[in-house]
């Protein structure tokens, strides 16, 4: 009698206790919707694949309150999957999905949705990667090797080029588009870049600057430059600067990693993440010597991967702003800096965070 | 005593947000029900313990529960026929504290978790011998049918049988699969036919018949099956419901088994079976936003062969078997980017085990074990890389009875060696994986209490995938290990005017180090796997049955109720964001429960099923969380029997009403559905 009295006890006493250490489930906590989309950052959220959950981040510079999941609260509907580019254009703001291989249009101001187009060939999603303009089209490559060019007014595809393999970055440069063909999904990948005359959009060149082009920018001397990022093995990643006249190599330099890169107040400012540390750095590199100036000048900043820079003026003053993914599985962050690496303001975005900009009040 | 009207209003009035409404109802019960129990009066006519034993003949050689040191439970062939599970997944459904992860229903992939531990750690043991998958690591039990599965039996933190190859003590989990044509009883044959149609435009037939005489037998089954799939769902598209059809995800599967065996002398059992396996899936992949729907297809075939030989005299006993096995896929896209892709891979295993016991004394008995696995996989694109594998383990093992006491140790200890044909150096892990266990268990007025405790540390070694796979492999990676410490008791009953009960509970705290992950490395489109996790888990499954049958044994009832808990926590590091969050796709809350009422040939079964929210990444944010779901279902069978013949009919609705859910992100289950079968059956004497 007694063992039973003491295995009954000790039996409401392990109940009791599991009860006290039940685990309450989070609930999303009703947020504000910003009225409008202005005077603010707005952040593109990758998410992860297969998982629907990319995301707006909205940051409002003047009340300095985020907005999460801003598409959501606007549209009704989820962004997608894989978001991958973002940019504003005229009055309205694209967003290029690439595993809903959709293109998304907004009202600028009002963030409301303006029209929603499937990027596909025969009836297969393309997987659209970046987006640029020029004049009343804008240029979207897709990883199925498509070029989209889509007329702004109609939101309709005009016409579908095709580049080299996996095209990835895009980049406008005059009446020529450059689109680094990545080869990235593929095992043997892809070293060239596709030169395009706009707006015609017919390929005039395509030039072999090295395995896996990403990221491409110019500077205001006539210079191109395109990042190789290598196999992630082996080949280590290079940036690699051509003469924009006659698309010749002219200099490269070996990187050992490289994510991403943006050209600000004629320094080259380029984002580098190293896996095995699970570290980043920010250096800063001549465009004329391709010498390294600064080899990182966010060190003092607790960033773990930096996934996206880019540099643009805010109220007058010259700042980039880089988005860090964290561990790809965490809410990422957005931080200000200015040109020296000081911090200005940081704040915390959604599941990885790629790309930045700013809609100026209108 | 319990009040079922009481029981079923309630779980019916129970809401997503009711998980502390149904943890109290449980205790209540629990309390309500052993303080009746506890209360039985001294009057049995006689000491019936219903004890569970599995019911075969032959090659298995089980523990009774309530000797056992391990954690674990066991569905027999009549709980399987009362709940027509479709596969072994489902069956896993009846073992608490098991999630099962499941892709999608009908045809997706499901796998099991337990305790944080990720299917890697448990093994399937077919009739003692393991399906091993070197590719990716585990077992689809989806593709297992439970049409000729006569048991089910699963152990965690541990294992008490003798019989088994070493493998198994390696693992965390254990789940050991007796099936009908491996069964031994001398002059006994039989002839089953059995068909079934449910929705998604399912049917099935299969064939099974076995003959025996006194010194041989020979069996056949085989079944085929074909789901033309497109069910109806809705998912939740942002703030939008969306109503869709799930096309493209159609099953063509078929399977032959044959087996035989010769007792030719006492004692001595030689067994053969061979099985082809073939299966076409149409793949629908994730539901994703905006996406024109996904056309891939699988084609699998498994071609299996075995030799096994056992012996059992006064003292000594051993297990002998040669396994060999070959399995093709052929994975298709016709709408991979760049043009249409194909993949083919073909894996082939070779086991070879051995396994002794020898009775030292009454009390005592020793064990002991060898085992090889070769395991050789190769595919159409570079990024296999041809690796092989050599696996070469050994056991040494001890078990004391003193009295009401049982104690088991067991040091397995094995080496891997590995390499691809890129890289000539062989690579060799040795891993040893000790464990141990303590039962002791008395009679308090006419009922049996037992107490159990094991500690043991396993491990599951990284895949061939996980190693070589292209870019994402990582030949650097250690074995995931576990270390698990179980507490638990059982308490039976005897039968007093046809009412018994059962009550089984265990409290668990383990630890996880070296966690192989896949991760974003260069970006998202660049993984590879690391050993940077880091977990502890903790716990306890519960289940309580109470059952009254009447004295003319006309009429019977049973409820059956299971519930765990596992908190499962990240402390990898302090300084991210996911330190001390529960891991992803671990729901802190599952309960079943089950309702039988029979009455002369009719049985009526009514289930319900709770699945707590979980977090489909490791942050424990409101975007991560995949909500809790309930599952109610109802079965009606008829049986009757006209001398040797019986004939079996039943019915059965799952997910009554209509629950729209997902156990995975982006894979919604089937609404709604039915199914109807028959089965007819002739038993006689050889």
């Amino acid at each position: 009698m007694e063992s039973h009295r003491i295995f009954r006890g000790g039996l409401i006493g392990i109940l009791v206790l599991l009860l006290v250490i039940s685990c309450k489930k989070p609930t999303d906590t009703p947020s504000d919707i910003p009225e409008s989309l202005e005077n603010g950052l707005l952040t593109i959220n990758e998410g992860l694949f297969q998982q629907n959950n990319s995301t707006l981040t909205w940051y409002d510079l003047y009340s300095k309150k985020v907005y999460h999941n801003v598409f959501e609260q606007k549209t009704g509907m989820g962004l997608g999957d894989t978001g991958n580019d973002l940019a504003l254009y005229g009055n309205k703001i694209y967003v290029v999905v690439n595993n809903s291989h959709t293109l998304h249009v907004l009202n600028k101001s009002s963030g409301e949705l303006i029209a929603r187009l499937t990027l596909s060939n025969n009836n297969s999603g393309s997987s659209p990667r970046h987006i640029t303009f020029y004049q009343d089209h804008a240029y979207i490559s897709a990883f199925d090797g498509s070029i989209f060019k889509i007329d702004t007014t109609t939101i309709s595809i005009q016409q579908v080029a095709q580049a080299g393999t996996n095209p990835d970055a895009v980049h406008c440069s005059g009446d020529r588009l450059i689109v680094a063909n990545s080869g990235g999904l593929t095992s043997t990948g892809d070293s060239t870049i596709s030169v395009f005359q706009l707006p015609e959009l017919n390929e005039v060149a395509r030039v072999k600057v090295g395995r896996n082009p990403g990221s491409i920018t110019e500077d205001h001397s006539g210079n191109l430059f395109v990042m190789t990022r290598g196999d992630y093995a082996m080949i280590p990643a290079r940036l690699v600067r051509l003469n924009l006249q006659t698309l010749e190599v002219e200099a490269e330099v070996e990187l050992g990693t490289g994510a991403a890169m943006t050209f600000a107040a004629g320094k080259l400012y380029l984002a580098q993440y190293n896996s095995s540390l699970g570290t980043s750095k920010l250096m800063v590199i001549h465009p004329q010597t391709l010498a390294v100036e600064q080899d990182d000048i966010i060190e003092n900043l607790s960033i773990q991967t930096l996934y996206g820079i880019r540099y643009m003026q805010i109220a007058g003053q010259g700042v980039l702003v880089l988005n860090d993914a964290k561990q790809y599985i965490h809410q990422g962050k957005v931080v200000i800096i200015d040109l020296e690496g000081n911090l200005l303001f940081e704040y915390t975005s959604g599941l990885n965070p790629n790309k930045t900009i700013y809609i100026p009040q209108q | 005593m319990i009040d079922i009207p009481k029981v079923v209003n309630i779980v019916k009035q129970m809401n997503s947000s009711s998980s502390y409404l149904l943890w109290g109802y449980f205790i209540f019960t629990l309390l309500f029900s052993s303080e009746s129990l506890f209360a039985q009066p001294d009057t049995l006519n006689g000491k019936v313990f219903h004890e569970v034993e599995i019911l075969h003949k032959d090659s298995i050689l089980t523990v009774p529960q309530l000797q056992s040191t391990v954690s674990g439970a066991l569905v027999t062939r009549e709980e399987i026929e009362r709940k027509k599970p479709d596969d072994l997944g489902e069956i896993t459904r009846a073992f608490p504290g098991v999630f099962l992860r499941s892709y999608g229903g009908v045809g997706g992939l499901k796998t099991m978790n337990a305790r944080g531990l990720g299917s890697q750690h448990f093994l399937v043991l077919t009739n003692g011998m393991p399906a091993m998958f070197h590719q990716n690591g585990s077992t689809n039990l989806g593709n297992i049918q439970a049409d000729f599965i006569e048991a089910v039996k699963f152990s965690m933190g541990g294992i008490d049988e003798w019989g088994i190859p070493v493998l198994a003590k390696t693992h965390s989990g254990i789940m050991q699969v007796f099936t009908t044509d491996y069964m031994f009883i001398p002059n006994r044959s039989k002839v089953e036919v059995s068909g079934l149609y449910g929705s998604f435009n399912r049917h099935k037939w299969s064939v099974n018949t076995s003959f025996s005489g006194k010194k041989y037998f020979v069996s056949a089954n085989g079944y085929g099956m074909f789901v033309g799939g497109n069910y109806p769902f809705s998912y939740e598209n942002g703030l939008t419901t969306i109503e869709d059809t799930r096309n493209n995800n159609s099953i063509q599967e078929g399977q032959i088994r044959l087996g035989g065996g010769i007792a030719f002398k006492p004692g001595q059992l030689l067994q053969a079976g061979v099985q082809y396996y073939r299966s076409d899936k149409v793949l629908p992949g994730a539901i994703v936003f905006y996406q024109p729907e996904n056309f891939q297809t699988l084609l699998t075939s498994n071609l299996a062969g075995n030799i096994k030989y056992q012996l059992i005299r006064k003292r000594i006993k051993s297990q002998n078997y040669v396994n060999y096995g070959l399995q093709s896929t052929d994975y298709r896209n016709p709408f991979a980017l760049g043009g249409e892709s194909r993949e083919r891979y073909e894996e082939k295993t070779l086991d070879v085990s051995h396994s002794a016991g020898l009775d030292l004394s009454k009390n005592s008995s020793v064990n002991w074990g060898v085992q090889y696995i070769y395991g050789a996989l190769d595919g159409n694109t570079d990024a296999v890389k041809q690796p092989r594998r050599h696996r070469s383990l050994i056991s040494a093992g001890m078990r004391w009875k003193p009295g009401k006491w049982v104690f088991r140790v067991d040091l397995p200890i094995q080496v891997l060696t590995e390499r691809n044909h890129i890289d000539s150096n062989w690579r060799n892990t040795p891993v040893f994986t000790p464990s141990l266990g303590v039962n002791y268990r008395m009679v308090v007025k006419k009922s049996i209490l037992a107490y159990r405790l094991s500690l043991g540390q396993s491990a599951r070694v990284a895949n061939f995938n996980e190693l070589f796979f292209g870019q994402i492999g990582n030949t650097n990676l250690r074995p995931e290990k576990s270390r698990m410490f179980n507490l638990g008791m059982s308490w039976q009953s005897g039968i007093n005017r046809g009412f018994s009960a059962e009550i089984v509970a265990d409290g668990f705290i383990g630890q996880i180090s070296d966690k192989i992950v896949t991760i974003p490395t260069q970006n998202l489109f660049v993984w590879s796997v690391r050993n940077i996790g880091q977990v502890i888990s903790y716990g306890f499954d519960a289940s309580i049955s109470v059952s009254k049958r009447s004295r003319n044994d006309r009429f019977g009832a049973q409820l059956i109720q299971k519930t765990s808990l596992n908190v499962s926590r990240d402390i990898t590091d302090k300084n991210t964001a996911t330190y001390g969050h529960q891991i992803p796709y671990t729901p802190y809350w599952n309960y079943s429960g089950e309702l039988v009422a029979d009455w002369k040939f009719l049985q009526l079964s009514y289930e319900v099923g709770y699945y707590d929210f979980r977090f489909v990444l490791g942050e424990n944010i409101a975007a991560n969380v995949l909500d809790e779901y309930w599952l109610h279902s109802i079965r009606l069978s008829g049986e009757i029997k006209m001398k040797r013949v019986r004939l079996r009919i039943y019915g059965k609705v799952n997910n009554l009403f209509d629950r729209q859910y997902q156990v995975m992100r982006s894979f919604p289950m089937p609404g709604r559905n039915y199914e109807i079968g028959l089965k007819m059956g002739w038993n006689g004497k050889s």
